[in-house]
């Protein structure tokens, strides 16, 4: 996917804010896509020729310009040619080359050989251009709200695109999002923790060197899922016209959010939760609990087991996958710099990556397949 | 100690006790995951660093790489032997500059098979990616990776281009001792400069034709690739192993219609760009698309200039003088640049001549240049693929229809003719429309064909 869209903003003294699209955009996108939808059958050239000229109503230059770019990206063209293209190529102009009796001849003996006419063969020729495809109705209808709110959401990861870090605070769903900023090589710490909301700062490798919009396209990956924390507010430095702008982007903007998170991580947790709860109904079952602070580190728990009657038995515990002794160590060595003591390790027996034992020192249920609720409520007690 | 590669640098842990590292080259303390780190490309610097000081340290295997093998000679011209040893004795370090068609490839090659360490070339774009495969296969016998145009295959010896090294070097930076980068005056000024920083190889080759000649931008280059080692100038090669070629520039008037519309939004946008300069005098091209961009003014002004542009790309002269000498050629093997791609487009449709655009797909291309090289097609048109070394042999005429480009591509155009074939002689025509401002860019982009500075032997 190209981040690469045009960039509609202001700049307020240091900071950048988004031309957002909203409600008062509607009236010109819904005839935007009127346009469009009139143009279905048409080359794409003809649509992007009619785009460019004035809608009635029309919305402001840079908007428009990011809208069109964002509909050409969802696509929805097709091929219509009598000939393949490249076929109706490599004839054409093969042919050419060989005869020495004009345009029109070579043409003509090209298309008998095919059994079309010229005018067929040669609008063939290069029906396979971007610009020479053919409008296709979108399958279930584009509303304008959903066409803002994709615009939102490619402007804001094109502005990310130019961050070299970002600041997150963020009150619940931290995990999904320390997750997706792992998977895509960031490093995330946290700076401040206080009540619910977590200070996260997301970079990385290279950006403690020099400052770099490498990790740009990552950083804006992060975007969508930021819809699903209760609260946050992210603070972006953003390299715009060859200089460091903040982005401030808040609980409540109008951004097409990630797919929904779904309850369990997989079947394993979800088994292991269900098979617990029937076995011990004096404790409560919560997947995923608040994240634990080890130093800058954020830890996030599978499940927390808490006695209903008495607080003060209290278990976390983690379900380990793929696994190396040593990544076993430096888990261990985060829960224990974060204080936890009534921690339970499952660690599947199956996925060891490396040779060697286990680090002493911790509760493990070791499990082939299904976590045992059996072997947990003994330990738990 | 432990050094290991992490996504484009060094992570640096358990560091003996008493060993000041405040000095080491490149390296940095990292409070987010509390080790000391260095970007990848620091490596042997810092390697070195450590062994002077007697300290041990264990990499892990890194910077230890199975030698490749199989390599055939690939047959240096003096010249190009002489720019290889210049390498090898830098250390290999630095960059080799050299007119376009001189064999830069092969030098690359060459420092492949006498290195025989895993290698990664960086090309410019997804053409050249090709090319530089299917030459490295002429002279190594076992498959050769790729990154780029959607694919991710790595080998010990592949081929990347800028883009996807920028994506993916973080991943694959680990894995090479040799670093080519062909066309290198394209790094060291800021942009994409991440991927030559997250390789460790220790070995680095830069090619270009084209150095850059400010201080800053060679100073960056010589951190990230090397000094240049080597420098021969077009004239040194010229005729002994370069055809030699002529430049005709031809002057072409516009018809009263496009005089008359050229005028109109010439004065448009030169009203609006002689206000801007007027109020700063300092200010860049850049600098006024971005300030013409808040003003509906502003924006009528760039669409001006750009509709001047497409005006210019192609007029009703250019194409009656396009096909006189075409007709004139008609033996020879033409290449026809243009502009843009609607103008390569609207050629290839009037006279049935093969383009060459980046929306044409890669198999094709191949073929496409395949079919040139054995006379079945003997003419193509192109805006861009064809820039920057895509080595299509035994072109003898060149028409430059259009152009927007500097000096640097235009030296690289007039390049791809030079491609050496005994006893020829290239022709370059350049159609110029009269009192345009194609006149001033043509004038700017001959100065690139100035004999430059002598060969640094």
């Amino acid at each position: 996917m190209s981040f690469d869209v045009p960039l509609s903003y202001r700049l307020v003294g240091n900071t950048v804010v988004p031309r957002f699209l909203g409600e008062a955009d509607h009236p010109w996108l819904r005839t935007l896509l009127e346009e469009r939808n009139r143009l279905v059958g048409r080359p794409q050239r003809e649509l992007d020729a009619r785009l460019r000229e004035p809608l009635t109503p029309d919305g402001p230059a840079g908007k428009k310009q990011l809208v069109v770019r964002v509909l050409a990206r969802l696509g929805r063209t097709t091929r219509a040619a009598a000939v393949p293209p490249r076929q109706a190529r490599q004839l054409v102009f093969g042919e050419a080359a060989r005869g020495a009796d004009g345009r029109d001849a070579a043409l003509a003996r090209v298309a008998s050989g095919l059994a079309v006419t010229s005018d067929e063969l040669e609008a063939s020729l290069f029906a396979d251009l971007p610009g020479e495809r053919v409008v296709t109705d979108f399958g279930p209808a584009l509303s304008p709200t959903e066409l803002a709110l994709r615009a939102n959401l490619a402007l804001t990861q094109a502005l990310l695109f130019r961050a070299t870090g970002v600041t997150l605070d963020v009150e619940g769903h931290a995990r999904a999002l320390v997750r997706t900023a792992k998977l895509r090589g960031l490093i995330c710490t946290v700076s401040r923790v206080s009540g619910r909301d977590t200070v996260l700062e997301v970079s990385g490798p290279l950006a403690l060197f020099r400052r770099t919009i490498l990790y740009g396209r990552a950083l804006g990956a992060l975007v969508p899922h930021l819809a699903w924390c209760s609260r946050f507010r992210l603070r972006a430095a953003c390299l715009l016209e060859e200089r460091l702008v903040d982005l401030f982007l808040g609980t409540g903007d109008p951004i097409l959010p990630a797919d929904p998170p779904r309850p369990y991580d997989s079947q394993l947790e979800e088994r292991f939760a269900r098979e617990f709860r029937k076995l011990a109904p004096d404790w409560d079952v919560f997947r995923e609990p608040e994240p634990i602070v080890a130093g800058n580190r954020l830890v996030f728990p599978d499940f927390a087991l808490q006695h209903r009657y008495d607080a003060s038995r209290r278990w976390l515990l983690e379900i380990v996958g793929f696994w190396t002794p040593d990544y076993v160590r430096r888990k261990l060595a985060l829960y224990r710099e974060a204080r936890v003591t009534n921690l339970i390790l499952c660690i599947d027996e199956a996925r060891a990556c490396d040779e060697g034992s286990l680090p002493t020192g911790a509760v493990v249920v070791r499990f082939r397949r299904r976590v045992d609720a059996l072997a947990v409520h003994r330990i738990v007690g | 100690m432990h050094l290991q590669f992490d996504r484009g640098t060094i992570l640096v842990r358990d560091v003996p006790s008493g060993l000041d590292l405040a000095d080491a080259p490149g390296l940095l303390w990292d409070a987010r995951v509390q080790a000391h780190r260095a970007p990848a490309f620091r490596y042997s610097a810092l390697t070195r660093w450590l062994l002077e000081r007697g300290v041990t340290f264990d990499a892990r295997g890194l910077g230890n790489h199975e030698p490749t093998r199989g390599w055939a000679d690939p047959g240096l011209r003096d010249y190009q032997a002489a720019a290889l040893s210049a390498w090898e004795l830098a250390g290999r370090w630095g960059l080799v500059v050299l007119p376009t068609g001189s064999g830069k490839t092969r030098i690359a090659l060459a420092a492949m098979a006498a290195t025989r360490l895993p290698a990664l070339c960086l090309v410019p774009t997804r053409v050249l990616l090709e090319q530089w495969r299917h030459e490295i296969a002429t002279v190594y016998p076992h498959t050769v990776g790729c990154y780029g145009e959607g694919r991710r295959e790595a080998a010990p010896v592949t081929v990347a281009t800028y883009e996807s090294a920028y994506r993916h070097m973080d991943r694959i930076g680990a894995r090479f001792g040799l670093l080519i980068v062909d066309e290198v005056h394209h790094f060291g000024c800021g942009f994409r400069d991440e991927a030559l920083e997250m390789a460790l190889s220790g070995a680095r080759l830069g090619l270009t034709a084209t150095p850059p000649r400010d201080p800053a931008h060679t100073g960056r280059l010589a951190d990230i690739v090397g000094p240049t080692v080597y420098e021969l100038a077009i004239g040194d090669l010229t005729g002994r192993f370069l055809a030699s070629f002529d430049v005709v520039t031809l002057h072409v008037d516009l018809t009263d219609e496009e005089r008359a519309h050229y005028t109109n939004l010439h004065g448009r946008f030169t009203t609006a760009y002689a206000a801007f300069r007027h109020a700063l005098p300092q200010a860049t091209w850049t600098d006024f698309v971005r300030a013409a961009g808040r003003s509906a003014e502003g924006r009528r002004a760039v669409a001006a200039w750009r509709e001047a542009r497409r005006l210019l790309a192609l007029t009703q002269t250019k194409r009656d003088t396009l096909r006189a000498l075409l007709d004139r050629h008609s033996a020879a093997r033409v290449l026809i640049f243009t502009a843009d791609n609607a103008s390569a487009y609207t050629i290839a449709r009037e006279h049935l001549i093969m383009p060459l655009t980046c929306d044409i797909g890669r198999l094709e291309r191949d073929q496409v240049l395949d079919a040139f090289r054995q006379g079945q097609l003997r003419a193509l048109v192109s805006s861009r693929v064809l820039n920057e070394g895509l080595d299509v042999p035994d072109a003898d005429v060149a028409v430059i229809v259009g152009g927007a480009l500097g000096e640097r591509e235009h030296v690289q155009r007039i390049g791809r003719l030079l491609r050496p074939t005994p006893g020829k002689r290239a022709l370059v025509y350049e159609l110029v429309t009269r009192q345009t401002l194609e006149v001033s860019q043509a004038w700017r982009r001959r100065q690139g064909l100035v004999v430059r500075r002598s060969a640094q032997l």
